[in-house]
C-alpha cells in the first residue's frame, strides 16, 4: 500500500487506548504525545477504533466518548465480518485446526476480529500493546500477504513519520 | 383482523390534463387491473390483508390497500419493498409473479382503454422511516421501460465522516456536500432540516455520524444520511486531561491493565 496516495489510517487497539487514557501506563506519554498530533485540526491521518474495542473497554469503564472527536469509531462491519473469517481459516491452515467447532467459534476472539477490521478499514498502521497475541495475529495477517498493515507494538517505538501524515521514508525518529 | 387498520399502500391511476371517472373504467376492466395489481401488491398471498376499495379523488382513481401494521411490514419485508425498489432502479422485479403482474398493467396503459396514462404507487411514509421500503412514491406509465437485473445488496452500515461542509443544499434538499481530506470527490449527506438547525456552516469542519450503503463488491458508499453531528472541542488538550483524568481512576485498582486485557480476551 503506497501511503502516498491517500490518507493514512492508523487502527487503536484497546491496549493502545488504555495507554492513552490510564497516567499510570509504560507508553502513556507516547500515546498522548501521538494524540498532540492527531488532534491537530489539519492532520490528515485517519484514526480509527473499533466497535469492538470500545466493547473491550467497557468492560473496565465507560469509554470516554469525547475521543470520538478524533478517532473514528467504526462499527464492525460485513467486510470486516468477511475478513474475520478468511483471517481465522487461514490461521487454521497455517497452524492446526481446532478440535471442534464449538472451539472454532470461540477462538475468532476480540483481538482476531479486531486485526481483521483493521485489514478491512485499509489500516496503514495498528497500534497495540498488546504484544502477545493481537500483535502476533496482525503480523500473521502480514505474513499470509492479506495486508500490509505494520504493526507498532508499544514497547518498540514508533515511527512518527506516518503518524504525522507524512511519508515513511522521509522520517523515522523513534518517541 | 387484530391489530389497528392502517393504509398498506394506496395506487392511483392518473390521466395527465384529464379527468379518470368511474365511467371511463368499465366494471370488467377494473377488474382485470385491480387483480393485477392486487398480485403486484400482495405478491399472490393475501396475509391477511383486505381486498382493495376503490375510490374515484380529484380526477384518479384509487385503489386503497388497508391491513393491520404488522401484516404491511411482512408484505413489505416479503418483496413488495424489493419490487418497488427495483422499478424506481429501472429494473424489473426479481420476483416472477409481480413481474407479470407488472407486465399486465403496462399492457393496460399503453392499451390506452381508459385514458389512464400511468399508475402510481404511494407508500405511507413512515414505512420508509421504519425501513420497509426505501421509495415512496413510484410512477409507471406507457413509456416505462425496465431492464433485467439486480439490485446492489442492502448493507447499510454507520460510520464517522469528518471534512469540511463545501456545499449546503436547499429548500427541497437540506443535505450538504463535504469534501473529505484526501478523497476526490465531493461526499453528499442527506439530513434533515431540523439536523441542520443551528449547526455548522459552509468550510468550517465538521465530524458526523453518517449511515451509508455499502457496495459489499466495490466497497463504494452511497446514500450516505447523517446521524448526528459531534461536536468537536476547540483544545484537545483540555479534553485529553479530563479523559485522563478520569481513566487513570478507573484503571486505578488494575495494576497491568494490558495482562488485564490479555486476560480478558483469552477468557
Amino acid at each position: 500500500m503506497n501511503v502516498r496516495e491517500k490518507r493514512p489510517v492508523i487502527f487503536l487497539d484497546t491496549s493502545a487506548i488504555i495507554s492513552l487514557v490510564d497516567s499510570k501506563c509504560r507508553h502513556h506519554d507516547a500515546m498522548v504525545a501521538f494524540f498532540d498530533v492527531w488532534s491537530q485540526e489539519e492532520c490528515t491521518v485517519r484514526v480509527i477504533v473499533s466497535a469492538i474495542a470500545v466493547a473491550e473497554y467497557t468492560v473496565k469503564d465507560d469509554f470516554p466518548k469525547q475521543l470520538f472527536a478524533y478517532f473514528d469509531m467504526e462499527a464492525f462491519g460485513l467486510k470486516a465480518a468477511e475478513k474475520a473469517g478468511s483471517l481465522r481459516r487461514a490461521w487454521d491452515a497455517a497452524n492446526g485446526k481446532p478440535k471442534s467447532n464449538v472451539a472454532t467459534r470461540d477462538q475468532i476472539k476480540d483481538d482476531f476480529k479486531i486485526v481483521a477490521h483493521a485489514i478491512s478499514e485499509g489500516a496503514d498502521v495498528i497500534i497495540t500493546a498488546d504484544a502477545a497475541s493481537l500483535a502476533k495475529y496482525a503480523a500473521f495477517a502480514n505474513q499470509t500477504e492479506m495486508t500490509e498493515m505494520i504493526v507498532w507494538t508499544l514497547d518498540k517505538g514508533f515511527d512518527v513519520c506516518i503518524a504525522k501524515g507524512e511519508p515513511p521514508d522521509l522520517v523515522s525518529n523513534q518517541v | 383482523m387484530n391489530g389497528k387498520r392502517d393504509t398498506l399502500l394506496t395506487v392511483r391511476l392518473a390521466a395527465e390534463g384529464e379527468n379518470l371517472s368511474a365511467e371511463a373504467l368499465p366494471m370488467a376492466l377494473l377488474g382485470a387491473l385491480g387483480d393485477g395489481i392486487e398480485t403486484f401488491v400482495l405478491g399472490g398471498a393475501r396475509l391477511g390483508a383486505e381486498a382493495p376499495v376503490f375510490r374515484v379523488e380529484q380526477g384518479s382513481i384509487l385503489l386503497h390497500f388497508f391491513s393491520t401494521t404488522a401484516i404491511a411490514a411482512s408484505i413489505f419485508a416479503s418483496g413488495l419493498g424489493a419490487a418497488l425498489e427495483a422499478i424506481d432502479a429501472g429494473l424489473l422485479p426479481g420476483d416472477p409473479k409481480r413481474a407479470a403482474a407488472l407486465s399486465s398493467m403496462r399492457r393496460f396503459l399503453q392499451e390506452d382503454k381508459a385514458n389512464a396514462r400511468t399508475i402510481a404507487f404511494e407508500v405511507p411514509e413512515r414505512f420508509r422511516v421504519e425501513g420497509l421500503v426505501k421509495v415512496v412514491n413510484v410512477t409507471i406509465s406507457q413509456n416505462t421501460t425496465l431492464r433485467q437485473g439486480s439490485l446492489m445488496p442492502r448493507v447499510f452500515e454507520e460510520g464517522t465522516l469528518r471534512g469540511k461542509i463545501e456545499k449546503m443544499g436547499n429548500e427541497g434538499d437540506p443535505g450538504f456536500d463535504v469534501r473529505v481530506a484526501g478523497e476526490p470527490k465531493l461526499i453528499h449527506v442527506r439530513a434533515t432540516k431540523e439536523q441542520l438547525t443551528g449547526n455548522p456552516n459552509l468550510f468550517l469542519p465538521i465530524v458526523a455520524r453518517v449511515r451509508y450503503r455499502l457496495n459489499p463488491a466495490t466497497g463504494d458508499r452511497s446514500e450516505t444520511t447523517l446521524v448526528r453531528f459531534i461536536d468537536r472541542p476547540t483544545d484537545p488538550k483540555v479534553v485529553l486531561r479530563e479523559i485522563v483524568e478520569a481513566g487513570t481512576k478507573a484503571w486505578a485498582d488494575i495494576p497491568d491493565p494490558v495482562a488485564w486485557l490479555r486476560d480478558l480476551r483469552e477468557a
